[in-house]
């Protein structure tokens, strides 16, 4: 008996003397490796999403949230060195003697939502402290990387240089890649080849589908470079860091590039009946596209008529350069319903191209600020023509009486012709990733993920690729916030480590900034 | 009215805490949970109304009053080792209470009252950790008033009813971001309401050998025009939904509870007792916080998948008389997870859980005083919500210690 009362004092001194509550692995005592890679010496190359661009401009805050940058203090942790930025002066970014705005911030304006620039406040001067890890530069396409001249401050005013590498450009005839290998690196990131088809798509298809002519000095700015070009200066690229300076590497792909808030933030249909300026306009507008619509009857072309629906929000109208040119057909008709010739002329030529715009349109981010209304300079056109200034005025309404441009919409071809040469590119990219033995960061797959129906979510915050509230973009609608410059940073990451059996620990988009609603 | 006083007194005292496996916390009893909580066989005190009704009728006297109180001592951790993140709860002591008193007008009938905290939680995490999204702050408390009635068929069997009326109180904290900005979302409430029964059979089909057998009801508390309380909204977010909401609804279930144990004294001085419960978490499966604007009547339901599942607890528990004073009690219950890694959410850190047990009953003719004391071992486990993208690694541990008197009288 005296035995059991000792085994239940025992048991009870071993309940309460506390035991280890401490974890299997605790996180404080994780050293990151790098596995095969060597992160003494990391240069970043790429293009404004490398540089940290973001809300339109690139600025100091927006370099320190640089994906190469994070990138960087997380390899710090495994045997990385110094990561040295060309910083901007200042806090707002741009050129003022250039006239590039600052950054946009988002303000109340007459009660709504609005992103306004920022004037630049510090003119264009070079970045001393060089040389710089983080060689992404601004607007640079993947041929800008092997161009003399790219850097030379001489060619700023006259477009033939680019003001954010010429301040930092080691020489006026440097280049990117010659810059790069000067600082002979161990470990390199590449991200070219995302404008060589974003300038096209966010200029609503206006340049030249390049594709075939691999000459980039006979490309204007917003054409779509020929994926055999592309893939050539990729390839120049990774031979000269991998073969010659013996550096190994992450190569990311292009995100399809349609996915974006630029292109998905207006509506196809955004001419709301409850808004009273045009609410009020419909019936008459029916009324006078009645008789344009009898002759698209009358033709037997019905897609062409234009409605505007009294009930339900309407499409706008566009002009589609693909579809057959009745301008004639439409003068013709019109005259001999007895409609004068000068009339009939601008008419004819109004809506020879037109139709309304359906779902398969993506109308571009910019254009939301001028559907709805006057377009001035066509206004004054037709009046050169002879139409009296009311009536002109009322041909001139953006995207209900005047057709929207090429420049504000892409239409299905064109944006055919940025996927396939965004598919053309990511199959070099792919290609040469595996020829060159190097982790492949699939921000392709990132951006699908992003713009799913679930978007990504990170601690119970979700990421997607809706206009401020998706949290992911910044407010160009182009560029990432500091939140998503973060999630690129975690792709890299992912890669690396698989790539090169390296521990990099990722980072948490929600300690990284983002868009400020006021 | 000295006992209703002292009810009311308890009552202003009494907060629980996370405990068990979800948010029950099976701390109603100081010598119950002294054994491993093993408890519907166990008829010393009017306790046993809670555990099993029918055990009312076997108590040995006339009158029966027994009322107690623990604190709870919870460590959460939390960590992420792909981030490198970590984060502690700070949790305030917890200290569940209970109070039951029982009498017999009659031979064979007996009438009880117990009031319980049975379900509840409470963890404060740092208002900044990476988790604030899910929540910062939870304190759930239920009270459970209980009317209970026994009846004594013969020596060996006897059953008993008890109606729930449960009142509930919720406020949660958490953080709501859009871009750049973090809005804190507060929701608070102390009318919930729900109700109940337990009903149980008692048999003693010889003297070392009680049995008992019970179940407790579901008690769907639910919580209506509860008050919704937003911090920091930014102005160009004031008049979006649900940044502009005012009130809430929600419900929670305090899930049912279906108990078998037995007990067996095989010489005078030590009792064994073994019991299992099965706990209906099943029922738990979302959680639907409805935010109201009460001006326009629009309203955001705030969903969070849960998918808890049913589960039992293993408890076993022994009693050793060391003198005719003083008896000694050891236990150990298991308790497995309710909710599977892809629906864990940090405001009810479930996990397996060993616990074990012990205290030290002192008796003073009449009067009857127990000490209990726990430790409760939370396993390790990684968690990875795949709703939230909530991640890591979690491991909680307690220290459970308790203080119990009961007087029974004829």
């Amino acid at each position: 008996m005296k035995n059991i009362s000792k085994i239940f004092l025992a048991a009870a001194l071993v309940v309460f003397a506390g035991c280890e509550s401490d974890f299997d692995n605790p996180v404080d005592s994780v050293q990151p490796v790098s596995g095969d890679a060597d992160f003494s010496k990391y240069v970043a190359i790429g293009n404004s999403l490398t540089s940290g661009f973001t809300d339109n401009a690139l600025f100091r805050s927006a370099q320190d949230n640089s994906y190469p940058n994070m990138l960087a203090q997380r390899m710090a942790m495994a045997g990385g060195g110094t990561f040295n930025q060309p910083l901007m002066p200042d806090d707002i970014g741009g050129f003022s003697d250039f006239g590039i705005a600052g950054k946009l911030t988002l303000q109340i304006v007459n009660g709504a939502l609005t992103p306004v620039p920022t004037p630049a406040q510090s003119p264009f001067t070079m970045a001393s402290g060089g040389p710089f890890n983080n060689m992404g530069v601004p607007g640079a396409k993947s041929y800008h990387l092997l161009a003399p001249g790219y850097g030379n401050p001489a060619g700023i005013a006259t477009g033939t240089a680019n003001p954010y590498f010429a301040r930092f450009a080691t020489s006026p005839n440097a280049t990117v890649l010659g810059d790069a290998m000067a600082q002979q690196p161990s470990f390199f990131t590449l991200w070219i080849g995302n404008n060589d088809v974003l300038s096209y798509a966010t200029s609503g298809g206006i340049g030249v589908n390049q594709t075939g002519n691999p000459d980039p000095s006979t490309y204007s700015g917003n054409d779509i470079s020929d994926p055999t070009l592309v893939a050539g200066v990729i390839q120049n690229v990774l031979e000269a860091l991998v073969n010659q300076a013996g550096a190994r590497g992450a190569i990311a792909n292009i995100p399809s590039i349609t996915d974006i808030p630029f292109f998905n933030t207006v509506p196809y249909a955004p001419l709301d009946p409850g808004n009273p300026s045009f609410g009020a306009m419909i019936p008459l507008l029916n009324q006078t596209f009645g008789q344009l619509n009898m002759i698209f009857d009358a033709i037997n072309q019905p897609q062409r008529k234009i409605v505007f629906y009294e009930d339900k929000a309407s499409p706008v109208v566009i002009k589609d350069e693909t579809l057959a040119d009745l301008t004639t057909v439409i003068r013709d008709a019109l005259m001999s319903q007895g409609i004068d010739a000068g009339t009939a002329t601008v008419l004819g030529a109004t809506y020879g191209q037109a139709r309304q715009a359906t779902a398969e349109d993506l109308l571009v981010f910019t254009s939301s600020t001028i559907i709805g209304q006057i377009d001035e300079a066509r206004v004054a056109a037709l009046m050169q023509l002879g139409v009296p200034q009311e009536t002109a005025a009322q041909l001139s309404v953006n995207g209900i009486t005047y057709p929207l441009e090429d420049q504000w919409v892409l239409i299905p071809s064109e944006k055919q012709a940025v996927a396939n040469a965004t598919d053309a590119y990511n199959s070099a990219i792919a290609q040469l990733a595996n020829a060159y033995d190097l982790a492949l960061v699939d921000m392709n797959q990132a951006m699908k993920d992003l713009s799913s129906e679930v978007g990504i979510t990170y601690n119970g915050v979700n990421y997607n690729t809706d206009y401020v509230s998706g949290s992911t973009f910044s407010l160009d609608a182009v560029h990432l916030s500091g939140k998503g410059y973060a999630i690129v940073t975690n792709y890299f990451i992912q890669a690396i480590n698989t790539k090169y059996g390296s521990t990099l620990p990722e980072v948490n988009p929600n300690n990284y900034p983002g868009v400020k609603i006021p | 009215m000295r006992k209703i006083y002292l009810l009311g007194l308890l009552f202003g005292l009494g907060i629980s805490t996370a405990f068990a496996g979800g948010y029950r916390v099976s701390l109603q009893g100081v010598r119950q949970a002294s054994m491993g909580l093993t408890s519907v066989m166990h008829a010393h005190d009017a306790s046993v109304a809670f555990y099993n009704p029918a055990g009312l009728a076997f108590i040995e006297s006339k009158w029966s009053i027994a009322a107690g109180g623990f604190g709870i001592d919870s460590k959460v951790k939390w960590q992420n080792r792909t981030t490198l993140e970590s984060a502690d709860a700070d949790n305030p002591l917890g200290t569940p209470i209970y109070a039951a008193i029982s009498y017999r007008p009659l031979e064979d009938l007996t009438v009880g009252f117990s009031f319980t905290t049975p379900f509840g939680s409470t963890n404060q995490w740092p208002e900044d950790w990476p988790g604030k999204a899910n929540i910062t702050k939870i304190e759930l408390k239920s009270y459970f008033f209980q009317p209970t009635v026994a009846y004594r068929f013969n020596d060996w069997f006897s059953v008993g009813a008890g109606f729930i009326y449960a009142k509930g109180a919720v406020n949660l904290q958490r953080v709501a971001s859009v871009a750049d900005n973090e809005m804190r979302l507060e929701i608070d409430s102390k009318d919930g309401k729900g109700y109940g029964f337990n009903l149980g059979a008692y048999f003693r089909p010889s003297e070392k050998v009680n049995i008992g057998l019970a179940y407790r009801s579901k008690v769907d508390m639910k919580v209506e025009n509860g008050e919704t309380i937003w911090t920091d909204v930014t102005p160009g977010l004031s008049t979006t939904m649900p940044f502009n909401t005012d009130q809430f609804n929600a419900q929670l279930p305090l899930v049912s509870e279906f108990i078998a144990g037995v007990s067996y004294r095989p010489i005078e001085r030590l009792l064994l007792a073994g019991e299992v419960s099965v706990h209906g978490w099943g029922k738990y499966r979302k959680l639907d916080i409805e935010l109201i604007n009460s001006q326009t009547g629009e309203s955001f339901h705030s969903i969070q998948n849960k998918n808890y599942k049913d589960r039992a607890v293993w408890k076993f528990g022994a009693e050793y008389q060391i003198s005719e004073v003083i008896a000694a009690r050891l236990g150990y219950y298991f308790d497995e997870n309710v909710v599977s890694a892809e629906y864990w959410s940090p405001e009810t850190p479930d996990n397996t859980r060993h616990a074990f047990t012990g205290g030290l009953g002192f008796r003073f003719g009449n009067f009857s005083v127990d000490a209990f004391g726990q430790y409760t071992l939370g396993m390790e486990r990684y968690v990875n919500n795949v709703e939230t993208g909530f991640s890591g690694d979690f491991k909680l541990s307690a220290l459970n210690f308790g203080l119990g008197l009961s007087y029974n009288f004829n």
